[in-house]
Order: structure tokens, then C-alpha cells, then sequence
């Protein structure tokens, strides 16, 4: 089940010209799985945001069986394969509504900006408010700003930490 | 609310071979002797891995109190290495030093309860009974905060159970990062104790390293970007070498030993069938989103090793069930290909052969045959997106990158990936011919490049 999530979630963002960057596709399933949609891959803290081994694992294994492939001279950006395109997901239709809407709703919130930097800052942004929320501590943005620079120090200006939360917030609930 | 500083608290020893003396204080004591926490006393650490070292009996009971004593070696070791100032908020020394304290406890009782919502032959049963939508950790994320027994010591400690159970789960705040690391991220206490644990009751000297100078040799530092950084010493690194060493040749001898890996595809087909049967427990309520809303703590208490071997017994003794009889070693999948990966050709030729076995000679995959690829990682400790265990080179305050300075870590970031496949007794010969007529074109192949 939850690689046909993968799949569906792959082709998805393919046909909505989002690249199958390891970091986009990482940063979009943690979403989808902050908002409710059952992808449960374990996440960790990482330097560039929330990361998931297990999810880069299903990659690889997607790769094996012949689902996607990497892009010929990048190791980090994959193409589904185009017989995929054409096999029905076997995902029933209210997850898939679920799915295309939060997708899209996210690629508004980034601007379809699709840099790396974006990408962690959005991912970060969604792992900070969670991880007060699941401690009962107000996810306004004065603490995700200070558990934000927490966890990458002065990477990012205090502006850019904001916008993006001001961005995010809305549509995580 | 007590405080686990007070010298009214007593402390309990249990007598350890990999510590010596394992201390545990009221509260934790009250844990360990609620009937959840006995349960893990019934459930084996190594699953079927008994099948391959007889000995390998021991449970995660013993192992949960050993990442309790590892745990709180790899944080004593590292605070009084580093600036008291990078673990806490506050800033009055008699604040920090109270928060501190209070942190240790808290990690105390993740490490103590990490794996409190552990299934019998975990993956397997994980797969089968919570059907992708929880894993061990959020079972034992709603135990922290639900099942009186330990909630209540927890809070008796002055601590809020959602804090240690937090530690168990994905999203941590950044003020107890540093504490997710030692439970399960980069300095990882769990893997620190099993290593050990495993290879001293399977009798094998894979995962031995020198623990002692392993845990005294991280620091915290701050980097030129206010970043909280991991280190290690120059002097040190070959500690960390020998570390990954250890864990690479565990994870091939132990966990994913081939005859191993075979027993637990057989458990794999078997827990299928009971599922398909209707038999197995169900004591997990979901709500939305498959938020877990309820356990059945009754059912939950007594579903152990025991319970699933009854299931395994009845089914052997019944006839019907050829993977029960597997599973009771009265019968074996047999081992046909097993490769570490190479290069993009052997990728190849394993598809090849699945192809094959699949459209030609008409078996069944997941009955006649079962194909096993599996990466398998060394350590969160090196990692080539994390990039966050520094070095501190003779002195010098910058922090750099380790991995620009062992050649043995640069090979240990690659995760090894290990091609098998098993086929039963009786589609051997038919299955090894086809394998060498392929394995025989492409070692062709190999010679035309």
C-alpha cells in the first residue's frame, strides 16, 4: 500500500512538472504525511531537513523493479518510467483526491520553487510546527522561528524563515 | 511530583554482562515491573535468528534496560565533554545544571521504553497486524501516555510523559535533539548496546568494538554557522572507523544472515496465511488519518512470542501448514542466490532471473520462490545527505567534515545491497538451472566488455 501511495504520488508530481529531485520528493511526502495522507515513512532530523531512510529505500527498490530510473549524468533526480504512467494506481479515489489536492496546495505555498534552499526551508518549516504542536507548545511563529534556527543555526535570514512560514501554516491544518 | 536527584529515592542493580551493574531508580523500577514492560521478557530480541546461533535467546527486556545504561553513558560522557551551555536554554548554572538533570531523566525513560510497543517477530507482524498505518514506535508513543502504570511513574519524576514519548517518534523539538540522537539518531544507544548484546549471546565476535573509549570520545560543538554539530576528535577516529566496522559485519552475520533471512521470508508467508484466516490479534483502534486512537492493553499484554508459537505449533502439528512446519525447523527454504551487488549488471541478471522464473517456468512468487534485495546502511552516524559528524583537528576551533580524512568511512557511506533468492525444497534443481543459464550469459557478457 504504501508504495502504491509512492507511485501515485511520483506520477503525480511528474505530470505536474514538479522534478523527481530526491530532495522534492522527500520534502512533499513528509507533508503529505503531516496532513493526513497514510505514507507512514519514518522521518529524522537531518542537516538538510526532515529526511526519511526508509523512503530512500522504497526509491531504490523502485528503481530495481524497473518503476523509475535515475536521469542519465544526475544522481539525484528520477523519471518514472512512461509504462508506469499507464497502469491505474490501485489507491482508491478519496486518497487520490486527498493527495492531489495537498500537492497542489503546496506547490502554491513554495511558489513552485523547487531549489534546493526552498525545499529545506519548507520541510523544516512543516517539521518544526509539528514537532511544538506535538508538545502542546503554541507553533506561532516566534517559536518556529527559534526552533527553526535551533536546528540550522544562522543558515537562513529571520525574513525568509517567516515568509515561509506564513506560506506553510495555513495550509498544514 | 518527586525528583529523581532526591537521595530518598532508592536505587536497584541488576546485574548485567555487557555493564556489570545496570542502576535503576524507584521510578524506573515501577516501569520495568508493570506487566507491559514484563511482556518484552517474551519477546525474543533476535526474532528467529536462534535458528542460526542457538543461543541467540536472549529478550528485549534484558536489552531495553541496556539501552537505559548506554544511553546514559553516551550523555554523561558528552556533557562533561562539551559546553553545558549547547543542552539547555537556560542560562543561570544552577538553571542549567536542573535541566540538565531533568533531560537525563527523560532520556532514561525513552531509552528504557524505546521499545515497549515492540510485536513478536516484529516486521513481519508489524506488516500483517498494523498494515503499514503505525509501527512499533507510535504503539509505544500512545502506551508512554496512556497506560497508567507508566504514565504515572513517568510523572512522578516531574516529567511529562509526552516528552519521553516524543523522543520515540519523528517530530522533536530542537531544545531534545540532541537526546533523539542518542536514542536512535547518529550516536544511537540502541545500536551501541545490541552490537554488543547480540554478538556476546549469539557467541560471535562480529559486533565487538571498545565501547569504554567508544562513548567517551563525542563533543558537542558549535560551528561558524551557530550550528550545534556532533564531534569528534582527530585522535579518535579510528574508534568511529571500528564502530562502523563492527556494525557492517553484524549486519551480514547476524540480522541478515542468509539462513536467517530465509526463516523470516517462511514467517513472512505464515503470518499471510493467519491473516488471510482471520487469526490474528487485533488490539489497535485508529482514527482519522490512522491517528491511533486506542489499545487494547488486555490483548496487547499477552501477545508475545509464546502466543505465536502456540498459533505455529498447532498449525505444524495439523499438517496442513507447510511454513509452520519451517518455522518449526522441521523443514527449510534453500538459499539459491546470494550476491553483494556490484555493479549494474548484477542488477540486471537478478531481473533476468525473475523474469524468468515469473512469465517461463510458470512458479509462484511468494510460494515457490522469494526474492530478497536488501541495502543494507552501516550507521546514521556517516551519512552523505547528513554530513554532520565533524572533526576537530589537533586543537583548532573550526569543526570540519570527517569524512575528508578516513578513507575507511568514505567506503562505509555506501549502503551494501545484498541479492538473494529462496526457493523451496522441491523447485530447487528447476530453479538453479534456470539461474546458471542466465548467470552463464551474462558472465559472457562480462568477458565481451
Amino acid at each position: 500500500m504504501r508504495k502504491d501511495l509512492l507511485i501515485y504520488i511520483l506520477k503525480k508530481m511528474q505530470s505536474l512538472a514538479i522534478p523527481l529531485e530526491k530532495i522534492n520528493i522527500q520534502k512533499i511526502i513528509f507533508f503529505l504525511r503531516e496532513t493526513g495522507i497514510p505514507v507512514n515513512y519514518k522521518y529524522e532530523p537531518y542537516l538538510f531537513g526532515p529526511y526519511s531512510n526508509e523512503l530512500k529505500f522504497d526509491l531504490m527498490d523502485l528503481e530495481l523493479w524497473g518503476h523509475i530510473e535515475s536521469i542519465k549524468d544526475s544522481d539525484s533526480e528520477y523519471t518514472l518510467k512512461s509504462s508506469e504512467l499507464d497502469i491505474d494506481s490501485n489507491i482508491d479515489e478519496v486518497n487520490k483526491t486527498k493527495i492531489d489536492d495537498k500537492i497542489y496546495q503546496y506547490q502554491n505555498a513554495i511558489d513552485k520553487n523547487y531549489s534546493f534552499d526552498n525545499m529545506e526551508v519548507s520541510g523544516t518549516i512543516v517539521y518544526c510546527i509539528r514537532a511544538l504542536e506535538k508538545v502542546g507548545i503554541n507553533s506561532d511563529e516566534n517559536s518556529v522561528l527559534r526552533e527553526f534556527k535551533n536546528w540550522k543555526g544562522n543558515k537562513y535570514s529571520d525574513a525568509t524563515i517567516k515568509r515561509m512560514y506564513d506560506r506553510i501554516h495555513p495550509i498544514l491544518n | 511530583m518527586g525528583n529523581s536527584n532526591d537521595k530518598s529515592i532508592k536505587k536497584h542493580r541488576f546485574r548485567d554482562p555487557i555493564y556489570g551493574f545496570i542502576e535503576v531508580n524507584d521510578y524506573e523500577l515501577k516501569i520495568i515491573d508493570s506487566p507491559l514492560f514484563q511482556r518484552l521478557r517474551r519477546v525474543h530480541q533476535l526474532a528467529l535468528t536462534k535458528y542460526v546461533y542457538p543461543t541467540a535467546e536472549h529478550s528485549r527486556f534484558a536489552h531495553s534496560i541496556g539501552v537505559l545504561q548506554s544511553a546514559t553513558d553516551i550523555f554523561n560522557n558528552i556533557v562533561s565533554n562539551s559546553d553545558k551551555k549547547l543542552f539547555s536554554f537556560e542560562r543561570a548554572e544552577k538553571k542549567i545544571n536542573q535541566d540538565i538533570e531533568k533531560k537525563l531523566q527523560t532520556l532514561r525513560f525513552a531509552a528504557l521504553l524505546h521499545d515497549i510497543g515492540h510485536l513478536p517477530f516484529s516486521h513481519a507482524a508489524e506488516h500483517y497486524i498494523l498494515e503499514e498505518k503505525a509501527d512499533h514506535e507510535q504503539l509505544g508513543q500512545f502506551i508512554i501516555e496512556n497506560y497508567k502504570p507508566i504514565k504515572i511513574a513517568i510523572e512522578s519524576a516531574g516529567i511529562e510523559p509526552k516528552y519521553v514519548s516524543m523522543l520515540l517518534g519523528d517530530n522533536v523539538i530542537g531544545d531534545y535533539i540532541i537526546l533523539k540522537n542518542i536514542i536512535s539518531g547518529q550516536l544511537d544507544a540502541d545500536r551501541a548496546d545490541y552490537l554488543l548484546r547480540d554478538s556476546y549471546c549469539c557467541g560471535v565476535k562480529y559486533g565487538e568494538y571498545d565501547y569504554d573509549r567508544y562513548i567517551k570520545s563525542f563533543i558537542f560543538k558549535q560551528d561558524s554557522d551557530g550550528l550545534t554539530k556532533l564531534c569528534i576528535e582527530e585522535k579518535n577516529i579510528y574508534l568511529v572507523e571500528s564502530f562502523l566496522m563492527a556494525r557492517y559485519h553484524y549486519n551480514l552475520q547476524v540480522p541478515y544472515h542468509r539462513t536467517r533471512v530465509g526463516y523470516d521470508l517462511a514467517l513472512n508467508r505464515y503470518m499471510k496465511f493467519l491473516k488471510e484466516n482471520d487469526k490474528l490479534p487485533d488490539f489497535v483502534a485508529y482514527g482519522e488519518n490512522n491517528k491511533i486512537n486506542d489499545i487494547n492493553f488486555e490483548i496487547f499484554e499477552f501477545f508475545d512470542d509464546y502466543q505465536m508459537f502456540e498459533m505455529i505449533k498447532k498449525d505444524s502439528r495439523d499438517g496442513k501448514n507447510y511454513w509452520a512446519n519451517i518455522l518449526m525447523r522441521q523443514d527449510h527454504l534453500v538459499p539459491v542466490f546470494d550476491h553483494i551487488k556490484k555493479d549494474e549488471n548484477d542488477h540486471l541478471m537478478y531481473k533476468e532471473i525473475k523474469f524468468e522464473l515469473n512469465k517461463k517456468s510458470k512458479l509462484e512468487d511468494g510460494e515457490d520462490f522469494f526474492f530478497s534485495s536488501k541495502p543494507i546502511e552501516v550507521s546514521k552516524l556517516i551519512q552523505m545527505q547528513n554530513k554532520s559528524l565533524g572533526l576537530i583537528r589537533n586543537g583548532e576551533s573550526n569543526v570540519d567534515d570527517i569524512l575528508n580524512y578516513s578513507n575507511v568511512l568514505k567506503q562505509l557511506v555506501k549502503p551494501v545491497e545484498v541479492l538473494r533468492i529462496y526457493t523451496t525444497k522441491e523447485k530447487v534443481d528447476l530453479v538453479k538451472t534456470i539461474i546458471l543459464k542466465i548467470n552463464k550469459k551474462h558472465d559472457k557478457l562480462r568477458k565481451m566488455q
